[in-house]
Order: structure tokens, then sequence, then C-alpha cells
């Protein structure tokens, strides 16, 4: 079975504290440690391409040695701002920086911060079927491509990132059943406008996350047979602290869906992979991941540690 | 709905806050409370009561008074 064997990330190292910014949008020190959680953000450095934070991030996981690159025959990047204008397409960018072997799929999905999880269902089917054996799933989506920094629903939460997934047989860690929500007809709450610019409706965002993710994250737990007290850790797409902790509360999982973000902010697609990556420990042997926004889309799935 | 649905739908949505100190006419993001938590405000409104603010009326809901008003406009 194709499952998740590696994780491994890449932030920027460049930083802007939200701190600094505070007083342009009238918010206070509270607003920012308790409700978005972000203290600052980070972003790309000068000429830093969606594909070479792929190519970090790669580094970063080659650097472990569970991976050998002359293996690889999947290549997938989950973006919605790629290199360029998105032709050629970045996974074809990335398996070039990285001087993979040319007996190799690679595709471009454009999802945002459901993507993770929802393109972990696509890939692991993928490679099942056609007997592809290891594969890397990408997530990059540097939003500081597309923000107004003068809105103030977007300049202080988002951040750069990415992060690659390594797959392939004898994983570490298995998904089954998923759980998809797309809603089509409130897509407008989160579009790039004739401008270039993000704009999100915030409050259909909230209102959004607030009633179907939970939905979701019980649905998933059912389909899989289980509840949610045998899970051990939910990963949840880090949207905001506030976000993060309404949906805790409203399925009582207080404890076990922390927000770790704080650092570097809410980095769309790589946001669940990330704090997967960040804070799944070895005694969390059942893990929910739930990513959500973009669409508006949710994708949902338990991953189960082999052998348990 | 009466004050005290909405005074309660308040102090549910908002962990903390002391609604006691709301006036009637007292606006929200001029007594500390900021706009997510009005986001979870009108969201206990639907969910508890069933009143559905739309985005362009939402400056007709941001004291307990003028929450109180629409919902009877609504339903009048």
């Amino acid at each position: 079975m194709i499952g998740i064997i590696d994780i491994a990330y890449y932030l920027p190292e460049r930083r802007v504290s939200n701190f600094t910014r505070a007083g342009e949008f009238a918010l206070t020190d509270s607003f920012i440690n308790d409700k978005l959680g972000v203290k600052s953000i980070a972003l790309s450095g000068e000429g830093q391409e969606t594909s070479d934070l792929c190519v970090a991030a790669a580094k970063n996981l080659f650097s472990r040695g569970t991976v050998n690159p002359a293996d690889v025959d999947c290549v997938v990047v989950v973006t919605q701002n790629p290199d360029g204008h998105g032709l050629p397409h970045t996974s074809a960018i990335v398996h070039a920086k990285l001087g993979l072997p040319p007996r190799c799929l690679a595709f471009d999905i454009g999802l945002g911060c459901s993507g993770f999880v929802a393109a972990l269902s696509v890939v692991t089917a993928a490679m099942q079927s056609q007997r592809l054996r290891c594969g890397l799933l990408f997530t990059a989506d540097p939003y500081s491509k597309i923000i107004d920094r003068s809105d103030r629903n977007t300049a202080l939460l988002f951040g750069d990132g990415a992060s690659v997934t390594l797959l392939g047989e004898d994983p570490v860690w298995e998904a089954e059943t998923f759980d998809f929500v797309t809603t089509g007809d409130k897509r407008d709450a989160l579009i790039v406008r004739d401008n270039g610019l993000l704009h999100m409706n915030g409050r259909a965002v909230f209102e959004f996350c607030a009633t179907a993710v939970p939905e979701s994250i019980r649905r998933t737990a059912q389909s899989n047979g289980i509840t949610l007290d045998d899970i051990d850790r939910f990963v949840l797409h880090h949207g905001s602290k506030f976000i993060v902790d309404t949906i805790a509360a409203r399925l009582g999982i207080n404890g076990r869906a922390a927000f770790d973000a704080t650092d570097f902010g809410n980095t769309v697609s790589s946001s669940v992979p990330v704090a997967f990556a960040r804070n799944v420990c070895a005694d969390d042997n059942t893990v929910l991941i739930s990513g959500f926004g973009v669409g508006l889309s949710i994708a949902s799935a338990i991953l189960r540690r082999a052998g348990h | 709905m009466n004050e005290s649905d909405v005074r309660s739908v308040i102090a549910e949505s908002v962990p903390g806050f002391d609604v006691s100190t709301l006036g009637l006419e007292s606006e929200f993001d001029k007594s500390g409370i900021d706009s997510l938590d009005h986001s979870v405000i009108l969201l206990g409104l639907q969910e508890k009561h069933g009143l559905v603010v739309p985005d362009e009326d939402l400056d007709q809901a941001n004291s307990i008074g003028k929450i109180l008003a629409y919902a009877a406009k609504r339903s009048g």
C-alpha cells in the first residue's frame, strides 16, 4: 500500500513582525496573540520562486537519507501561485531543478488550503494504480505574490513556505477513507480579483470553517470506523488561531489540536504537512488531518501509523 | 427573541467578556468586541434563533438594541 514515509518542509528565513504593523491596522497586541495567533510572517526572498521553495524543502528531505532522488517516479506540486504564468507546470520545473529521472509523472494540482489532504488521496491512488514506487508530493503557495499589503484581513495572516511528502510502499502512515466538501457557491469568499490581489470575506470563511469543518471531521471519523476519542492528534489547517480554537471547542477536542504557526503564518496548502511534521510525535498512532479554505472546500482524512 | 436571548448568545460567543457592561445601544466595536467576536455572535444568533444577517446589513446588527430591532423587522 502506498502511504507517507516522511515529511520535510522549508520556511524562508525572512520574517516581518506583525507587532510592528499592528498600529497601521488599528489592531491590539492581544488580537495578534489571541485571535490571529501569528506574531510574524515568513516571506520568500527576492527572486525566490515557488519552485525554489519546493527545492529547498526537497533538499531538507534528501539530507535525511530516506530517499534516493534517482528513484523518484512521481512529482506533484500543489499550488495556485505557480512559477511564472503556470505554463510550464511548476512540477516540471522542480523536476528539472532537482535533476530527477525522465521516467517520471509530473503534474500540478490547483487547490489551496485543502490541497495537501486532497492531493494525498489523488497521488496515492495514481501511484497505486500505475505501480509508481517513489512519489514526492510538494505544497508551495507563496501568497506574498498576491497579498495586498494594505489589507487588514490578509496582510498579517499569510506566510510563505513549502513542504514535501515522500510517498511509497512500506509507509509509516496510511490513509483510508477521505472526506471531501466543495461549496462552489461560496467561492467568492476567497478570490484573486482582477487587480491580481487576494480578497477574503473573513466572516464567510469563518462561518464555513466553524460549521462545515466540524461536520467533515465527524464524518471522517465515522467513515473510518472510529470516534473522536480514538484520535490522538488533530492536525487542522492553520487558518488562524481563532479558527483552530473555534473548531476545537465545537468538537470538544481542546488540547489535541494545537495551533503552531506563530512564527511564520498561514502557509495555505503547506500548513497541514508542516504542522504534521512539527507536532506529531512517537506516541501518536491515529491522526486526523483536515485542510479547508479556497473553493470553499474541505478535505479530511485519518492517518494511521502502520501496524496500529 | 428577547434581550436576554441576545445577551446569552454574546456571553457564549465571547468567553470572558462581561456582557452586563453592554448597554442596549453600546456598539460592539467600541465596547471590546472585535470583528471576529462579532462574527461568532452572528453565527450564534443564526444557529440558536434563526436570525440571518447578510454582510450588507452588518451595521444594523452591531449592538443589542439594533439586533432586536433587526430581528423584529425581519419577522414583521
